[in-house]
């Protein structure tokens, strides 16, 4: 019929055109607005700092908002509305001096009071934030938390419009870090007061980043315009910000080759090898926070009790087969929890990564004997898997090498997404399931605090009180080698008790034009607008830099 | 593997099914499809990806699970033995490919025989009977129509746990509301034909009428809505899988090659192509068997 | 006719009633919460959360809360698009779906009528088989299939159509392709199984015995009923066409209804599954309210 003609057609043409990519951006070499155009994934559920989650939501957020501190090119925090802060001896009172110039988005001068009021919205039951419990440090928080205390009681106050003072319950060395964190962004009080839930759509939403909102249509894109009144607009270069979102990797690789995108939110694992080819230059491998694992419900058989055949099942694993082979995106094999791209740190590692895979595959062999195990009586446990995503090939994978080295019977077990993981947070049923985690902040902390045997996303039911008094010992000593030894304590504790299996770290894929200036990967792959500029092959660098100076007069 | 066994008495049912839905008329028929060489071809044609499904995976080295990491998305070739190339993990395509083909050849077969049958007798009993009856039995078919499939799927899960069978009962729990419409507006039609006056006037039951005058005469579109279901219920099976019901790795089917396929087109097509091509004349043979069965056991020809 | 309308409009409050209750319960029924996500929040904040939207209270009372919005067509708070309301989320959603939808449609009923008719006359000669094997191929190539390789030769490899996208014209081409292909299809086989039957039969005969044109037996007897069919597949078909498909608007990145269907299932966004649910309702109900009226229409031999 009629389509299928027309790709017999099209198919004989494409040998001769060979890989497209095109490389206009959507304007500014013609007077037009300056306009980044990003892949973004999902779309964000919400633009309310304190309700959102997400790497989408908060891209956008980091656009829109600017906290106290950002994050600067290597991850490193850097100063955002306070210009400076002090800390006290005791390391428990931080003083931070606003810009004078900070404005929010309809000229108002962003004051100490507005992060008073946020921080306190921030921890509110009422408004119930997904990240409420990252300013746990903060005086009060906690019990606020939990309906106990009113906000009000909160450890922060306003000193003088200009001077934020932030009291901690206990020293905490990675408290300046949550602060970079979207949920302490500052909201506009009279725009929340009166527009409630809608106070994120355009028309409504007051902001203080370099941006604002100007529409924003749910599953289509966000448009968000310069914000005339950022302190910083005169080195803004990007007057307008489009952010699309793309769940599927292979439309949006589609898009932006087909030139409608300037930056792709991620890329499919199977295309990295031919883009690098086609394109070099264009494709980036960014390092960050994250780690892939498997977990092992040590609450129950077989896992319980039997720290050798969580081993054995660990050492069994080809990490460096799954990461070269079958994920192909430049992973890193993963020995320790936490990720080598974690600044001022030096994980503990398995002495086994760098074993000959005979002598690892022996001992893995050896432990699942000792563990009582043999051909006779193999192991015979589910691997579960969510649906989407590369918990399916690993399983496979993983499987396949289970058997392989120690005789194994592991069965791969999928489930809807939700179902899996209501599945895994309630623990009854699991026995090996998928994991993963990512960073919400620069430190250590951020991976250790996830399996203490509080934590709410101590899924495997790890339960040490070695580890939770390392790890808990370790968030309120100040950085330096004390702090270094806990945190090797707590790690190397959680690699010998074996309640998960680390298979890499996670790196993120981007393809970013070549006419997109001013990018650097970063460990928590933050990226701000503002630092960005578009240059067109062909204008040189000074001329767009002069052409800028007149673009960002105009609001 | 249960599916190995079960496979040639279900094409052999499935056979004598499609025959007995002309009622009386099995022999005169098959002289009739005989004469039909479209048919006929297609005939040889189903039967030889039959076979090719059911001993093709003996004619290889490899086995559809075994996974070779230095023969990744090889190309198709006859020399490794990898006679459609292999996958993302270095698993064997033609294997994989037979392998799958029994799967999506039971649920097509399977689920389209059973929504058929639903979906005829009640489409008839509705267009039939007509009146407050009629209205009942459509607004319960709108009502599963319009309900949110995947609750539905998921549940079934949660409380049968994953088998064969629930995976034929989703399926068809979905496609024979279709079949049920269409059968009722032209039950519509041809019930207030002479030749059905005549019936009642001569004291037939309803259950006569329905199977005597009325099925025979719905068995153009019948047999046309069973071809364009069967490609329908093949595909749907690799959503289902999705949710956690149906085929699980390293099991395969049809439709789940094709979906994978289509994310690794451009690296590897013919992880696309091969499991298209299969599905593809699948479907072409059916249709013309279709074809030729309903003129073969077209009443009006008699 | 007009009674028989206004009695299917009465008989409508109950069916969407009871689609309704099966449908709150499927949804709370099924494992997994609006809550429940990759990042697990502490339990307390868990426990806010459910109490702000009443999660914690027994599912009557839930569903009488819920009864009582939607009585006032108030489909309440989306818990995935935080920001916004499930009112919203159709209302901007739905056009946009049913452009594309209504041309899809438009192509599919154009070019399949009249395809499925010459087949049906030239049975068993090429024209026929050209046709049929064309709309096999529709059948048997997926959407999903269909619209990567567009996107591919029509987008990547030459720029003549934008990948994806809302904008012009331009953006539209090929979603409404990919989604009237299998359409078409359908539409090409009913039409030609039934132009086939309607041709042998005795009223037809009688029509060219009465010595009238060609033309005049084909469009004035068999057109009518030959579309017949057609028509029945189109009440639940151009419903599910003209809401949305979710394969095509997430391959051609369009902010349809289809892909709340998906979504909101997956995400188990309680109020915009039963939103979803119920306006997906009223079209069938409506569409094949209106193919009853057009059937008994067509053929005034058709009683209810």
């Amino acid at each position: 019929m009629l389509c299928s003609a027309v790709i017999v057609a099209g198919c004989g043409g494409q040998e001769d055109d060979g890989f497209a990519n095109r490389l206009s951006p959507a304007s500014g070499a013609n007077g037009g607005p300056k306009t980044m155009r990003y892949g973004n994934g999902s779309e964000p559920g919400s633009l309310d700092p304190h309700k959102a989650s997400g790497v989408p939501a908060s891209n956008v957020l980091h656009d829109l908002y600017e906290g106290l501190v950002i994050t600067g090119d290597h991850a490193q925090i850097v100063p955002g509305v306070a210009k400076s802060w002090e800390i006290s001896d005791d390391r428990l009172t931080y003083t931070f001096h606003l810009r004078d110039d900070a404005k929010w988005s309809n000229g108002a001068p962003v004051t100490a009071q507005d992060f008073v009021y946020s921080l306190r919205r921030s921890v509110d039951p009422k408004v119930a934030s997904p990240y409420a419990d990252i300013h746990s440090p903060i005086v009060n928080a906690e019990p606020i938390i939990a309906g106990k205390k009113d906000p009000d009681t909160l450890g922060v106050k306003a000193l003088d419009p200009h001077t934020l003072q932030i009291r901690l319950k206990e020293p905490t060395p990675f408290f300046l870090k949550t602060l970079a964190h979207t949920s302490s962004d500052p909201v506009y009080k009279p725009a929340v007061k009166k527009w409630g839930d809608s106070f994120t759509q355009p028309g409504h939403a007051v902001t203080n980043g370099a941006y604002e909102m100007k529409t924003w249509r749910v599953n289509e894109r966000i448009t968000l315009k310069r914000n005339p009144y950022y302190w910083d607009n005169a080195h803004t270069r990007i007057d307008q910000v489009e952010y699309f979102p793309i769940d599927d990797p292979k439309s949006e690789l589609s898009r932006y080759q087909a030139g409608g995108l300037d930056w792709t939110y991620t890329m499919p694992p199977s295309e990295i090898g031919r883009i690098k080819k086609t394109i070099p230059g264009q494709y980036h491998a960014v390092p960050t926070l994250g780690i892939a694992y498997l977990g092992l419900n040590v609450r129950r058989a077989p896992f319980k009790n039997s720290p050798k055949l969580r081993m054995a099942l660990s050492m069994a694993l080809n990490r460096r087969v799954i990461t070269e082979k079958i994920l192909r995106g430049g992973e890193a094999p993963a020995y320790s929890l936490i990720p080598p791209a974690m600044n001022d740190y030096d994980p503990v590692e398995y002495q086994w990564k760098n074993w000959s895979d005979a002598k690892r595959e022996a001992m893995a062999r050896k432990l699942y004997h000792e563990a009582g195990y043999s051909d006779a009586h193999p192991l015979k446990a589910e691997y579960l898997y969510p649906s989407g995503g590369q918990g399916k090939v690993i399983g496979i994978v993983a499987a396949a090498m289970w058997r392989k080295v120690l005789g194994a019977d592991i069965t791969p077990v999928n489930q809807e997404w939700k179902v899996f993981l209501q599945t895994t947070r309630e623990g009854y049923e699991t026995q090996i399931f998928w994991g993963g985690w990512i960073g919400d902040y620069e430190d250590p902390n951020t991976f250790l605090s996830i399996f203490n045997s509080k934590a709410a996303l101590d899924y495997p039911g790890y339960d040490s009180a070695v580890y939770d008094a390392a790890q808990e010992a370790s968030s309120h000593t100040p950085n330096g080698p004390k702090r270094t030894a806990l945190l090797h304590k707590a790690e190397g504790t959680l690699l010998h008790d074996a309640p998960i299996i680390p298979v890499w770290f996670w790196t993120n894929h981007h393809l970013v034009k070549p006419y997109v200036k001013g990018f650097t990967g970063n460990a928590l792959d933050n990226y701000y607008t503002k630092n960005f500029d578009i240059v067109p092959a062909g204008s040189s660098d000074r001329r767009a830099a002069s052409d800028n100076k007149g673009a960002s007069h105009a609001p | 593997m249960a599916v190995a066994t079960k496979s040639k008495s279900r094409k052999t049912r499935a056979m004598a099914a499609a025959a007995e839905g002309g009622n009386s008329l099995g022999r005169d028929a098959w002289r009739r499809l005989k004469a039909n060489k479209a048919a006929m071809a297609s005939l040889v044609l189903l039967a030889l990806v039959g076979l090719m499904v059911l001993v093709g995976p003996w004619l290889s080295p490899y086995n559809y699970f075994s996974q070779d990491y230095n023969a990744i998305w090889d190309a198709p070739s006859l020399a490794s033995g990898h006679f459609f190339g292999t996958d993302q993990v270095g698993r064997d395509l033609f294997v994989r490919t037979m392998t799958g083909g029994r799967i999506s050849l039971m649920v097509g077969i399977v689920t389209t025989f059973v929504s058929l049958i639903i979906g005829v007798t009640y489409g008839a009993l509705a267009g039939y009977l007509g009146g407050r009856t009629d209205s009942i039995m459509m607004r319960a078919v709108d009502i599963l129509y319009s309900l949110p499939f995947m609750f539905f799927v998921i549940l079934l899960v949660v409380f049968f746990g994953r088998n064969l069978f629930l995976l034929f009962a989703a399926i068809g729990a979905v496609s024979w509301l279709d079949m049920a419409r269409i059968v009722r507006g032209q039950t519509l039609t041809i019930k207030s034909q002479p030749y059905i006056e005549a019936a009642r006037m001569a004291g037939s039951g309803t259950a006569k009428i329905i199977a005597r005058h009325i099925v025979p005469n719905l068995l153009g579109i019948v047999v046309v809505y069973v071809t364009l279901t069967i490609p329908q219920v093949i595909l749907f099976e690799s959503f289902l899988s999705y949710l956690g019901l149906g085929v699980q790795p390293p099991a395969t089917s049809w439709g789940a090659l094709i979906n994978d396929g289509t994310s690794e087109m451009s690296v590897a097509p013919w992880l696309l192509i091969i499991p298209s091509i299969f599905l593809a004349v699948t479907l072409f043979c059916f249709n013309f068997i279709g074809d030729g069965l309903r003129d073969a056991l077209d009443p009006k020809d008699r | 006719m007009l009674s028989y309308t206004i009695k299917r409009l009465l008989g409508a409050i109950p069916t969407v009633f009871i689609l309704l209750t099966l449908t709150f319960l499927l949804v709370h029924l099924a494992p997994g919460s609006p809550l429940d996500s990759d990042r697990p929040m502490p339990a307390q904040i868990r426990a806010n959360l459910e109490a702000k939207y009443h999660l914690d209270e027994p599912l009557y009372e839930q569903y009488g809360h819920y009864l009582l919005n939607v009585a006032q067509f108030d489909f309440g708070a989306s818990f995935q698009y935080k920001d916004t309301s499930v009112n919203d989320l159709i209302a901007t959603g739905f056009p946009v779906s049913l452009a594309v939808g209504g041309f899809a449609l438009l192509l599919a009923l154009v070019f399949g009528i009249p395809l499925g008719m010459l087949a049906a006359v030239r049975q068993n000669r090429f024209a026929d088989y050209a046709a049929m094997s064309g709309s096999l191929v529709g059948i048997s190539v997926p959407n999903f299939v269909l619209g990567p390789l567009m996107i591919l030769v029509l987008a990547v490899y030459n720029n003549w159509l934008p990948a994806g996208g809302l904008g012009g014209w331009q953006n539209y081409v090929m979603p409404v392709i990919a989604l009237s292909v299998m359409y078409m299809a359908y539409v090409t086989r009913l039409m030609r199984a039934s132009t086939i039957e309607v041709l042998r039969s005795p009223f037809i005969r009688t029509a060219r015995a009465k010595g009238l044109s060609e033309a005049r037996v084909f469009f004035v007897h068999v057109l009518p009923a030959a579309i017949l069919p057609v028509i029945s597949f189109l009440g639940p078909g151009a419903a599910a066409i003209l809401t949305g498909s979710v394969v095509v608007e997430q391959i051609f990145g369009i902010p349809g209804l289809g892909r709340f269907f998906v979504t909101a299932a997956l995400n188990r966004d309680y109020t915009l599954v039963l939103g979803i649910t119920l306006f997906y309702g009223i079209i069938i109900i409506g569409f094949n309210l209106v193919v009853d009226i057009l059937y008994g229409w067509l053929d005034p031999r058709v009683t209810y």
